[in-house]
């Protein structure tokens, strides 16, 4: 055997000069741009960049005039009780809703998920409440729970679990809790579809291996189940998250916002004192500071959850 | 035909080098085989060939013809990859048929060659079938009949027996290697098994973290490793290796490996060599196990301690004092534990590589 | 999928009882909106409520249908949502497509992170200068006011649901289609528009539940019964003499069966699609 073959391999390729750097241009990145450029039009640049320019105008709505105020109307929001009570409530809300949907829409998907008679119906009937439309289920609520006449205060005292009327709506703890009720009941459907359509990318085969290693139902979900709809179900509550914190329209319908501002959420307070009051400048502030903390919370969801699913791939 | 020359090919996947200054020339009709680890950059490799992939830096010629920014759609090449990439939505037919839709041949002349490839693949009884209605091997032949029905002058296959188990392994590739010599066409295989390596390939190219480290014919590969990856890598089971010191004893050099000694007389080795630190290198398949201690070659005497038996061959680990050597002998055997073994091997079969490199410095003749 | 295993006695009962509970509690206002639309007038808030309608009528049906422009309300807004769900898609699939197969500056948190961050604004801080831009535009009170901004409102989604879709379809099947000698076009149309229909599909339907009773855009945009949509027709039954149940309800009545048809027929293919890992 010949030894000049032992030598380190290299260049063996004689090929002319040095061949010129290959600049290869492939275009269809460029396919984003239609939806950015839309997006950039009708949402960024006028409404986001009127608010922002608003937010640092003070507006007379009897000379209908502005003029620039600066950091003013942030200042005063910060310091306003009214905004800070409603970036309470809406934060609560939206807490106890997303975390009561996800509970209750992970129960019901896994639940869904098994193999029985009539599986087909229920999941059919469990989401149905994701057809109907908002500002009529705040009217149906609204009856559900009308002052003197509520069906639900009816059941209620015939199942034995309160005894009296609860005037529901009067109350301001128990407003939230009617207010949060209704959007659990509207949006644990949407949850459910997401989660089930998460689980049903398991492979059979994985609950047979825990199966065979014995494991119980409760290590199953947590080693098996949850890291495989860790991404269905994180981009729901994301989507969830987002809509929660500008919750408007449950609001709008059932109790604009009372009693005494217990149920008014960010949302509502932006209309109101935009609207109602015509305080522009305050109005844009206040969503500019909304913007900011959904911003905030998505980067953080993103870099966290999203990017881990880049790298597994 | 042509010869397909890449010339410096560097690539950079988000600031990762995956390929670096990478050249090799594949001549035509001959069978590469590009071998060595998962992520040394194969794949990228035979896509920059096939121009999925546009190399950073450097160029692809096709005889000829600089081809490096053509798209692939253009390229007289087809692939088969590792997961077949068959079209779920399509039938087995229409799979096959794509590249001749592709050429916009008339229907007739289509079903004509769809027909010729499905027979000689033995596949035209699941011309109608779902691609989720075929068995794994069955997905491999139409992933290879789709590659054949184009009709290109070269063919990349990557890592295709990586998902086949064991027996369906060695079928295919028996049954492969048939077809690649009928058909005559340049042949460019990944393969992160040496088996693959060693019973298809006419070059091997061992490929790992970007660079090319040996090219050469089958053989020289094999029987000349550059360095101890090389011949770790290129052979099943994995050549045996041990640290040894080559000291000067009277007039005459030795191997001193510790646990045993080896007299190294002139003309052993191919080329001299001066005492100092190095590695040793015998290949499983050049050791021969002994009842009885036997006067040529070497003979080192040891305990066996374990045999492991693939397919109708053993591999005997024996105890030799600080080091466990594996033989790899035909035929079945048992653990013999009651009385001492010894292994012979020829000094012939004998490499040295250095301590500190891994670089090849010499083997027996 | 569905497990193989065997249950206890005990568990199937508490998934009867536990179904039953959760179904109960969801059809009770759908139940009682379909009652509130047809129940007679004075029985609509009594105390004990009547579960079952002593005696129905027609009244709100025939109302607005006559008074409220229904037909209108109804069709504004089925081709509304339809025509906002398409523009979203087909702004937001080829999106999703670039932003799947291809690498370029920006992309992750420039491009994308954009994209989603313009579902972050309350809705009623986009309304003013939505305002002054569509009157600039012509745009006020017409339906294809709404479907811009309803399209604007899906496309984040679109594009995150469907870049994650489109994720999941192997390069290689592409690749392989390319190397059969089709162009990357005939790529994206031959394989990666059929293997994600089942996600295109599926995100239709999930369009139109998330604009289907848009509220406050449709308040202010439009201004005349041919160009409102269901909410607002409900919306404007409460007034000074009163809120109108019989007529709100049967709105509510109207307005979730298109909805409801494409849960019932659907819902399996609305799962499917959107199950991210269909081709593994």
């Amino acid at each position: 055997m010949d030894l000049s073959n032992v030598t380190r391999y290299q260049s063996a390729v004689a090929v002319e000069a040095a061949a010129p750097p290959v600049v290869i241009k492939r275009r269809g990145y460029l396919l984003i741009w239609p939806a950015f450029l839309y997006l950039l039009a009708f949402l960024i640049v006028y409404p986001f960049g009127y608010n922002v320019y608003q937010s640092f105008f003070e507006y007379s709505m009897l000379t209908d005039t502005s003029w620039f105020a600066g950091l003013k109307n942030y200042v005063g929001l910060f310091t306003s009780p009214e905004y800070l009570n409603s970036v309470w409530v809406g934060s609560l809300i939206a807490f106890f809703c997303l975390a009561i949907e996800t509970l209750l829409g992970l129960s019901i998907a896994l639940v869904l998920n098994q193999n029985f008679k009539g599986k087909v119906l229920a999941r059919i009937l469990l989401i149905l409440p994701l057809g109907t439309i908002p500002v009529i289920n705040g009217y149906m609520f609204n009856i559900l729970f009308f002052p003197n006449a509520s069906v639900v205060d009816h059941i209620l005292n015939i199942l034995g679990i309160i005894n009296g009327p609860m005037n529901w709506l009067q109350d301001p703890i128990k407003a939230r809790i009617v207010i949060i009720a209704m959007d659990v009941w509207q949006w644990t459907s949407f949850m459910i579809i997401m989660i089930l359509a998460g689980l049903s990318a398991i492979p059979e085969s994985f609950y047979e291996l825990a199966k065979l290693d014995n494991m119980s139902t409760w290590k199953t979900f947590w080693r098996i189940t949850l890291p495989k709809i860790k991404f269905p179900l994180a981009l729901a509550m994301l989507i969830r998250a987002m809509d929660l914190l500008k919750f408007f329209d449950g609001v709008y319908a059932l109790t604009k916002g009372g009693p005494q501002s217990a149920t008014e959420t960010v949302s509502f307070y932006i209309y109101r004192i935009g609207f109602k009051a015509f305080n522009v400048g305050y109005a844009s502030a206040g969503s500019i500071i909304v913007w900011a903390i959904i911003w905030v919370m998505s980067f953080i969801v993103i870099s966290k959850v999203f990017a881990a699913k880049e790298k597994a791939v | 035909m042509p010869e397909v020359i890449l010339d410096r090919i560097s690539k950079t996947i988000q600031k990762k080098k995956i390929l670096d200054d990478v050249s090799l020339k594949i001549d035509e009709g001959s069978f590469v085989c590009l071998l060595g680890p998962a992520g040394g950059g194969k794949t990228t490799l035979l896509k920059i060939i096939a121009g999925l992939e546009v190399p950073s830096a450097g160029a692809v010629y096709f005889g000829p013809e600089n081809v490096t920014g053509l798209e692939p759609y253009k390229r007289d090449v087809s692939m088969v990859f590792q997961d077949f990439a068959l079209y779920p939505h399509m039938s087995v037919f229409k799979n096959l048929a794509s590249p001749l839709t592709a050429k916009k041949l008339s229907k007739p002349e289509i079903e004509r060659k769809v027909g010729e490839v499905a027979r000689f693949l033995k596949i035209d009884r699941f011309l109608d079938r779902k691609i989720n209605q075929l068995s794994g091997g069955e997905m491999q032949r139409v992933a290879i009949g789709r590659a054949l029905t184009k009709e290109a002058q070269i063919v990349l296959f990557d890592e295709i027996f990586v998902n086949l188990d064991y027996k369906l392994r060695e079928e295919m590739r028996v049954e492969f290697k048939a077809l690649v010599d009928e058909l005559n066409i340049t042949t460019i295989f990944s393969s992160p098994d040496p088996e693959d390596a060693l019973s298809l390939a006419d070059k091997i190219a061992v490929v790992r973290e970007g660079q090319i480290l040996q090219y050469g014919p089958r053989d020289a590969v094999y029987q000349y490793p550059v360095d101890v990856f090389t011949a770790q890598y290129c052979g099943y089971p994995e050549m045996n290796l041990v640290d040894c010191t080559v000291v000067k004893n009277g007039g005459e050099l030795q191997i001193d490996a510790e646990s045993f000694q080896i007299p190294l007389p002139r003309e052993t080795l191919a080329r001299e060599i001066t005492p100092g630190s190095y590695i040793l290198g015998v290949r499983p398949e050049q050791i021969r196990i002994m009842e009885e201690r036997q006067e040529n070659g070497v003979v080192i005497p040891g305990q066996m301690v374990l045999t492991e038996v693939i397919g109708s061959d053993t591999i005997v680990h024996i105890d030799v004092g600080r080091h466990t050597i594996q033989s790899f002998v035909p035929g079945i055997y048992r653990t013999i534990t009651d009385k001492p073994v010894y292994l012979n091997f020829d000094t012939k079969a004998m490499y040295l590589f250095e301590r500190e490199t891994g670089a090849f410095v010499a083997r027996g003749t | 999928m569905q497990r193989v295993q065997r249950e206890s006695r005990a568990y199937k009962l508490f998934r009867i009882v536990f179904l039953l509970f959760f179904i109960a509690v969801f059809l009770l206002p759908i139940w009682w909106m379909i009652k509130t639309s047809i129940i007679l007038r004075v029985d609509t808030v009594v105390y004990p409520p009547q579960y079952i309608p002593k005696g129905i009528e027609f009244d709100g049906y025939i109302r607005i249908w006559k008074d409220q422009g229904l037909p209108f309300l109804y069709f504004n807004t089925i081709r509304i949502n339809i025509l906002a769900a398409l523009l979203a898609l087909l702004l937001g699939v080829p999106a999703a497509y670039a932003a799947s197969r291809y690498d370029f500056w920006g992309k992750e948190g420039g491009f994308m992170f954009t994209i989603l961050s313009t579902r972050f604004l309350p809705p009623a801080t986009a309304l003013v200068p939505l305002y002054f831009l569509y009157r600039w535009l012509g745009l006020v009170d017409s339906i294809w006011g709404l479907v811009i901004a309803y399209a604007g409102l899906n496309l984040p989604i679109v594009v995150w649901v469907m870049r994650s879709f489109i994720d999941e379809i192997p390069r290689a099947m592409e690749e392989s289609y390319m190397l059969d000698g089709h162009s990357r076009v005939a790529a994206f149309f031959k394989i990666i528009m059929p293997l994600s229909a089942p996600g295109i599909a599926a995100m239709f339907m999930i369009c139109n539940f998330l604009t289907w009773g848009e509220f406050l855009l449709s308040a202010v945009l439009t201004t005349t019964v041919p160009h409102q949509t269901l909410p607002i027709g409900a919306a404007q039954l409460e007034g000074d003499i009163g809120i109108l149940w019989q007529q709100i309800a049967a709105i509510g009545v109207l307005g979730a069966i298109p909805i409801t048809l494409i849960i019932v027929f659907f819902q399996r293919y609305l799962v499917r699609g959107f199950s991210f890992g269909i081709l593994k």
